[in-house]
């Protein structure tokens, strides 16, 4: 006994937090944040890796669905808790450890819990895990969960016309876990090529909150997509956004191209920044720090190699940011909060409307490949500047 | 046959595995430092103690028709591929086992991660796995044949292809001082097959952790701490091929071993840590038509070397 | 003793893993299986102190593997590649090929009178190796690869310019958004 809640005691010293945040509750995950590296914790990355499920606001609907099944992925032990309020989250993130730590809890907790296999990529499927689209597969029948009698000797993926004819194998096993098989559709080479439907969010590291994101991909080549906000759009509030708020906002935003891009030193001095405003510290104190990271940002090469050409709005478009790409709106984002830090008051524009992002998203991810579309999607400020609570502590 | 370095009774091997996971730790301990908050590193240092700790309680994640053999396989291979590396390596005097191609083992055992990154991203049957094993392939695609061309360099110089003779071989000269390019390709590969920044696109954070996503428990414990002890050994390795491995002065020669290594292995660390990733696309241009003809020139200037020495 | 405990054991691990190629249901343990199947008959080539050739064909055969195991996957497509399939056709033919086959090996391997061994190995067997394969033919040799290597990629280059990555012109026509221009914001500052 001695020796396994000492193994709890260690193991529970660096808890792995995956953060969901709701739409409208930016403040609260910023606030997690702070106290995530106050503690010496650890942001996960999946649910897989986490330990502790960190819910920012109070999801309803959709969203709501979606938080309970990424619930279902951490493997245990594990611990959930729902924080609204900023002054919730110390008090919360520490009733979660003390959970990990008790015994009866979790074997209560797995006990509970379903033992089939879990359903993989829960976390980005919003919905309906077997439906994967623009399928046809004539006469198969997925619905009924009992694939052992199906007769695959007759079936013709493709079109038949490519030559590839897979009659003469003996299919005759069951589907893998009675999982819908992918479609085929011509890719934009020509080559007929596998089409999978992967929903992107609306829980994922770095992601827009409430954002859901569901592709068409060939291989990982999104062939087209269509966005949508779960919870709706917040109400956009430009003429509360003072100076300290714009210079979070902004920083939030770059420190999360940042981390997207793998560049972890330069997020987590971004991320300092942010905290030291939002802790109610003087606006020109963050000025000498921001003053610092834009002109690291802008001697890092590598960093401008991988942004640049990233999501480029056309010129021509009536878009806020016509013609930029995402390294000039990371820079164009520090370079606000610089002069927001010596006072200069920017308009804090009236955000496009919801459809007319998505619209823009949609035409922007086609024909991309993944890893330039999450960093194009991190690079959109899709949520309006919201009034951080200025915490002192 | 080698001066200088023997080899040892098989039996340590296992004092060789357990210094490999000693050294991963030790880089693990030092990624922790570098990563915690100014004010907080010692509790940095204790990171990968806690991080086992909380593996070590951590369920394993079953997946719907997950092909659960080949994702054991490449999630327990990475540690042993970096045990067996180790086997070929002289620690100052001592080698585990002399085998006179020792280079081409090293090369055959990073060549073995392929396909164990690859089958520990098939194996769970989900999109980002999937993805970051693919990518794996490609990144792998873009450095080996610079890394190949790489490490012929001290062999040429050396005219053996035993690790032995190509420390011996260092008398007086350390390979690094007249092949710069080869030890820089040499040290970019070693990040890349260890699956650090820059090269970490497999287990990047767009991909929710690519590989790594629905890795939990025991078989995410492997995969990290397989990538700390790869970086480890490939550090080992450079540090053998060029940079002298155990000759310095005064000390014994495992204590210079051990010293440069783990001071390359920091030095790696530190710099992953300042580097963005690379996308493997964007890497594929830069490896075959900057540091693939660059190493080809350096293997034909030492070639020129060794000839006119005679 | 415990040299031919090892060799048993390997050649067993190749015989088996060979099996396994045929007998599983899955592409990928198909490829790894034979992978598998290389590495122990690599293992088997080192124990013949054959250094080079055992180790580079642990390599190649890994590496080859790995690649085939993307282009087969690729060309069946996602849906055969997941789905559990036979890994055996036209089972007869092929049956009786390699029943004929071995049997011919075998007997060669047990009839032919070898040879007795003359001289000793040579101190340095990769050495060798190298001059019995290369021996005057290096410069050659170093002219033709560079070429065949060049060829293969300017193929590549030719048959695909743009790759698969490099921006394309995009596909279907964006779809023109419904809302007009009256939606668009001023700018957020710093544009």
């Amino acid at each position: 006994m001695g020796l396994s809640s000492l193994l709890a005691r260690v193991a529970t010293s660096r808890c792995h937090v995956l953060l969901v945040e709701v739409p409208g509750a930016a403040s609260v995950r910023m606030e997690v944040q702070r106290e995530l590296v106050r503690l010496g914790w650890v942001e996960a990355d999946s649910p897989s890796e986490a330990d502790i499920l960190c819910v920012c606001g109070a999801p309803s609907g959709e969203l709501l669905g979606a938080v309970d099944r990424v619930w279902e992925q951490l493997p245990g032990p594990r611990a959930r808790t729902t924080v609204v309020t900023a002054e919730q989250v110390a008090r919360e993130l520490h009733g979660c450890a003390e959970r990990l730590r008790e015994p009866a809890a979790q074997t209560a907790d797995a006990a509970g819990r379903d033992q089939r296999p879990a359903e993989p990529d829960d976390q980005m499927d919003d919905s309906d895990d077997m439906n994967h689209g623009g399928m046809d597969h004539g006469d198969m029948d997925h619905g009924d969960g009992n694939h052992g009698g199906m007769d695959h000797g007759d079936m013709d993926h493709g079109d038949g016309d490519d030559g590839m004819d897979h009659g003469g194998m003996d299919m005759d096993m069951p589907m893998p876990g009675g999982i819908g098989l992918a479609g085929q559709e011509e890719d934009r080479d020509g080559l007929d090529l596998d089409v999978l439907h992967l929903p992107l969010g609306p829980v994922l590291p770095s992601w827009p909150a409430g954002l859901v994101l569901r592709c068409t991909i060939q291989g990982d080549v999104i062939f087209s997509a269509t966005a949508e906000l779960l919870e709706g759009t917040p109400a956009p509030d430009p003429l509360a956004a003072d100076a300290r708020a714009f210079i979070v906002h902004r920083t939030d935003l770059a420190g999360r191209v940042l981390r997207l891009a793998g560049s972890d030193a330069a997020a987590e001095r971004m991320y300092r920044i942010r905290n030291a405003a939002l802790a109610g510290e003087p606006l020109g104190d963050c000025r000498g720090p921001l003053m610092a990271e834009l002109a690291a940002l802008k001697r890092s090469v590598l960093l401008r190699r991988s942004l640049r050409g990233v999501g480029t709005i056309g010129a021509d478009s009536f878009h806020a940011e016509a013609g930029t790409d995402a390294w000039a709106r990371l820079t164009g984002w520090v370079e606000g909060a610089v002069r927001a830090a010596n006072g200069e008051t920017d308009a804090a524009g009236v955000p496009a409307s919801w459809p007319v992002q998505a619209a823009l998203l949609e035409q922007l991810v086609a024909g991309e490949e993944l890893s330039r579309v999450r960093l194009l999607v991190a690079s959109l400020d899709l949520a309006p500047v919201g009034t951080p609570e200025v915490l002192s502590r | 046959m080698s001066a200088g370095v023997e080899q040892v009774s098989p039996v340590w091997a296992v004092v060789a595995a357990i210094a490999v996971l000693a050294a991963a730790f030790a880089g693990a301990a030092v990624d922790g430092a570098l990563q915690a908050r100014p004010g907080a590193r010692r509790a940095g240092m204790l990171a990968p103690v806690a991080e086992g700790a909380r593996l070590l309680r951590q369920r394993r994640r079953t997946l719907v028709a997950a092909d659960t053999l080949l994702w054991r396989v490449g999630v327990a291979g990475l540690p042993v591929v970096a045990v067996l590396m180790a086997a070929v390596l002289p620690f100052g005097r001592w080698v585990i086992s002399d085998l006179p191609v020792g280079l081409v083992w090293f090369n055959a055992m990073d060549v073995m991660l392929w396909a164990l990154v690859w089958m520990a991203g098939w194996g769970p049957n989900a999109a980002y796995p999937l993805v970051g094993g693919y990518r794996f392939l490609a990144l792998a695609l873009a450095y080996e044949l610079p890394l190949m061309f790489a490490l012929t360099a001290p062999a040429v110089a050396a005219g053996s292809l035993r690790m032995a003779d190509i420390v011996a071989g260092q008398d007086g000269l350390w390979y690094v001082v007249w092949m710069p390019v080869a030890f820089l390709v040499f040290c970019a590969s070693v990040l890349a097959f260890s699956l650090h920044r820059p090269f970490d696109a497999p287990l990047a954070r767009d991909l929710a952790g690519g590989v790594l996503a629905e890795a939990s428990g025991v078989d995410r414990l492997l995969l990290l701490a397989g990538r700390h002890a790869l970086l480890a050994v490939g550090s080992g390795f450079a540090v053998a091929l060029f940079l002298g491995g155990g000759s310095g002065p005064l000390l014994p020669a495992w204590v210079w071993f051990l010293a440069k290594t783990l001071l390359l292995q920091s030095v790696l660390l530190v710099v992953r840590r300042h580097l963005p990733s690379v996308r493997p696309q964007a890497l594929m241009a830069a490896a075959w038509a900057v540091a693939l003809p660059a190493t080809l020139l350096q293997v034909a200037g030492v070639a020129v070397v060794v000839v006119a020495r005679g | 003793m415990l040299t031919t405990v090892l060799f048993i054991v390997l050649a067993l691990v190749a015989v088996a893993a060979g099996i396994a190629v045929f007998r599983t249901d899955s592409m990928a343990r198909a490829t790894y299986a034979l992978a598998a199947s290389f590495v122990a008959v690599g293992a088997m080539l080192l124990q013949f102190n054959l250094d080079y050739i055992g180790v580079v064909t642990i390599l190649m055969m890994v590496m080859e593997m790995a690649i085939m195991a993307i282009f087969m996957i690729m060309f069946m497509g996602m849906n055969p590649a997941l789905m559990p399939m036979s890994m055996v056709h036209n089972k007869r033919g092929s049956l009786l090929i390699a029943g004929g086959v071995f049997l011919v090996l075998a007997a060669g391997a047990l009839l032919v009178p070898w040879p007795a061994r003359r001289g000793a190995p040579a101190p340095d067997l990769t050495v060798s190796l190298g001059e019995a394969i290369m021996g005057n033919k290096m410069l050659v040799m170093l002219t033709v690869s560079p070429l065949l290597f060049a060829t293969l990629v300017s193929a590549l280059v030719l048959a695909n310019p743009r790759g698969r990555y490099r921006p394309y012109p995009k596909l279907p026509a964006p779809k023109q958004s419904e809302s007009g221009p009256e939606h668009h914001g001023h700018t957020g500052g710093g544009h």
